[in-house]
């Protein structure tokens, strides 16, 4: 029902609903990690992208001048590669070497979902939130030696 | 370590935050921290992969700071130059962490 190890990385037979629900908050993510600067108060943004230095204002802010787009691009390419591998039919193939991908877009799904349930319960957010981590944990024992 | 002979003394005089960081930065191999928090999200089997896959760590060093981050609020993941820790720092905001640095003790 979940990841099984195949001889170059995982895959996973995904049911209809959990790809369009894995597609649209991918594909969403990549959209509010693109339009990061037009939405400078939003607070999922902001756990994206914390503060390196917490008593230092200006060392905090000449640190993320360089590495927040950094961020940001990686994390649209992780969000990215979820999307792209879940355009193929099943089972979803994913090659080891794309497997951080996923778990670190999973992990900034939870984030943001997170951050979004904390500014407004919603039990389905938290039903969301809880497959996530379901599917997160189950890759994360997949891979494990 | 004594500090350069040319140093001017000036930099205690003026004593701004941005000079007592170049004083700091002066000081040769001026040791710095990484610091992972917890947060209430990450699971822990997460947090665990990115030390050992990041970091290099053996499970069983990589387990012990999870486990340290997970019971006393944070744990120091690394230490070294500034710049490697701002390196180190930015690795951990890629995998969802949350991490600072800050100067080592004395």
């Amino acid at each position: 029902m979940g990841f099984v190890r195949t001889e170059d990385g995982v895959e996973r037979v995904f049911q209809p609903w959990e790809r369009a629900l894995l597609a649209d908050l991918s594909g969403d993510l990549a959209d509010l990690l693109r339009a990061a600067d037009s939405v400078p108060g939003d607070r999922a943004i902001a756990r994206l992208l914390p503060k390196a230095y917490p008593d230092d204002a200006t060392a905090a802010a000449e640190f993320a001048d360089f590495a927040r787009p950094r961020l940001t691009e990686g994390k649209v390419a992780s969000a990215e590669a979820i999307l792209a591998d879940l355009a193929a039919p099943d089972p979803v193939r994913i090659p080891h070497e794309r497997v951080p991908l996923w778990l670190r877009g999973l992990t900034d799904l939870r984030l943001v979902l997170a951050e979004r349930a904390a500014e407004r319960p919603d039990p389905i957010l938290a039903e969301v939130s809880d497959w996530l981590g379901w599917v997160l944990s189950d890759l994360l024992e997949t891979i494990e030696d | 370590m004594p500090r350069a002979a040319t140093e001017p003394d000036v930099l205690e005089a003026t004593g701004t935050e941005e000079d007592l960081r170049l004083e700091e930065d002066l000081r040769l191999g001026a040791p710095w921290h990484t610091v992972v928090w917890d947060d209430p999200v990450n699971l822990m089997t997460y947090v665990s992969w990115v030390f050992r896959s990041y970091f290099g760590y053996a499970k069983e060093k990589a387990e012990r700071l999870m486990l340290q981050v997970h019971t006393e609020g944070s744990a120091v993941v690394a230490t070294g130059s500034r710049e490697e820790m701002e390196r180190h720092v930015e690795a951990m905001h890629g995998y969802g962490l949350l991490a600072t640095l800050r100067p080592a003790e004395p």
